[in-house]
């Protein structure tokens, strides 16, 4: 698990009420996401500029990128977020791992690490 | 990583960057306003790092320095150019209005093996908000990432970067451990005071069975505490590893936790800190909560940090022994 870390768009925005902990029910699409200090996954429909709405109130997350649900399977789950840019990819497995304690079936080769300087990404499970 | 885009229109440049660099910050997006500049570019460029190239297809006359204009080709010209590169390099979408053209770009890029999608524009700019933005990051994900291992660095390296780098700056391993812990400490409790209020970090180590002293030259406010209401030896340790304790939760009478509460401590935790033959404890305090997950990762990690510290004050090499064995090692050539 990471290190906390506050968005880089420090304005407080309210939580978007669509908010809510990733879970079973959650429709096909794609979403993003942040864990919060708790290790609690929120996700919100993906959207402009909602990373910094999910969980509201400028709050720190320990994780945040984005994934796509199909059919309940992980197709992809990431670390990307320009709001908080993660850039460790034992946080990202560490997010994985929680999506399978959910319940959600991850797909061969679905987690997707960028590293945040922009050199070759790279696929961790 | 690199994005290629053909459009010219001013306003669906902004949108596509904005919401490009909201979810991929380290992707250069280079635009071209002509099928003729994107595909001299192309040429003149290896195109390794490249992840998306989005075309639209019809684009507005330039206006030249003589007052004339110039035709800015389409981007059925650069997906002509594209077909004819011997394989494929990364996704592209169609995103144009044209519906014949579009379908043309199409088959001429699915024909010669390049993953491509269409988008078509709709109600002004929204469509790049949501389903330019769906399909190219979609096919960005599936497309750039290669399989390997993530970078991990063992811990006997991470031993030796540290020796290797600070060794030469203290003669002993005690004073690298003072020094050493003392940063650690501070970097943590910074880490952790956002989330937990005032937090303060000791490490104390036995000096025998009956005398404990802090590593460093001050006291926090639970071992003060623990002096001033003179408790024995054990009761520290019996609070070791049992998880963020209340002052009330540590079994030492009413009078004694109020005055622990009264000093604004809300929390504690005793982690044992445990090196060959030698042990210390790791006491933290903080007047909010210590319980959320991301604390007690946070608490774990400076745990390890100071272990890592301590075993490396342990091996310490004398200088002038380490010094020697440096020149041995030069000289067999093996540094």
């Amino acid at each position: 698990m990471c290190r906390p870390k506050s968005p880089l768009d420090s304005f407080p925005y309210e939580r978007d009420p669509r908010s809510r902990a990733l879970g079973a029910g959650v429709e096909d699409g794609n979403y993003i996401y942040v864990q919060d200090i708790d290790g609690t996954i929120y996700i919100l429909p993906d959207e402009s500029h909602m990373h910094p709405k999910v969980l509201g109130n400028a709050s720190p997350a320990i994780y945040a990128g984005d994934l796509r649900v199909e059919r309940r399977r992980i197709v992809d789950v990431t670390n990307l977020s320009g709001t908080f840019q993660f850039d460790d990819p034992h946080g990202l497995l560490s997010v994985a791992t929680q999506l399978a304690v959910l319940g959600f079936i991850i797909n061969e080769g679905a987690v997707r690490f960028f590293p945040m300087d922009g050199s070759p990404p790279c696929i961790l499970r | 990583m690199r994005a290629l885009i053909l459009e010219d229109n001013r306003d669906r440049r902004v949108a596509m960057i904005g919401r490009l660099a909201e979810r991929f910050p380290f992707l250069h997006v280079t635009f071209f306003d002509a099928s003729k500049k994107m595909i001299e570019f192309m040429e003149s460029d290896k195109l390794q790092d490249i992840a998306m190239i989005s075309l639209d297809h019809d684009l507005e006359l330039i206006s030249g320095s003589q007052g004339d204009w110039i035709d800015a080709g389409t981007g059925l010209d650069v997906a002509r150019w594209l077909s004819k590169r011997p394989k494929p390099i990364c996704p592209v979408v169609v995103h144009t209005t044209n519906s014949r053209a579009g379908g043309k770009m199409m088959r001429l890029l699915e024909r010669s093996n390049w993953v491509a999608h269409r988008v078509i524009p709709h109600d002004d700019l929204l469509w790049i908000d949501t389903d330019w933005f769906r399909v190219t990051r979609n096919a960005i994900v599936d497309f750039a990432p290669q399989r390997r291992s993530p970078p991990i660095l063992q811990v006997e390296n991470k031993v030796s970067l540290i020796r290797s780098l600070l060794e030469d700056r203290y003669d002993s391993g005690q004073a690298f451990c003072k020094a050493a812990i003392a940063i650690i400490l501070d970097a943590y409790v910074r880490d952790l005071r956002p989330l937990s209020g005032d937090v303060s970090a000791e490490v104390i180590s036995f000096v025998n069975k009956d005398v404990l002293a802090s590593v460093l030259d001050f006291e926090g406010p639970v071992v003060r505490w623990w002096r001033e209401v003179g408790f024995s030896l054990r009761s520290l340790d019996t609070w070791a590893e049992r998880g963020p304790l209340a002052p009330e939760q540590l079994g030492v009478g009413e009078e004694a936790a109020e005055r622990l509460s009264r000093s604004g401590v809300k929390q504690i935790q005793i982690r044992v800190i445990e090196i060959a033959e030698m042990q210390a404890l790791l006491v933290v305090s903080a007047t909010r909560s210590l319980a959320p997950t991301a604390v007690q990762e946070i608490i774990t990690e400076l745990k390890k940090a100071i272990e890592i510290a301590v075993f490396v004050g342990l091996h310490w090499l004398p200088s002038g022994k380490q010094s020697k064995l440096t020149q041995k090692k030069k000289r067999k050539g093996l540094t």
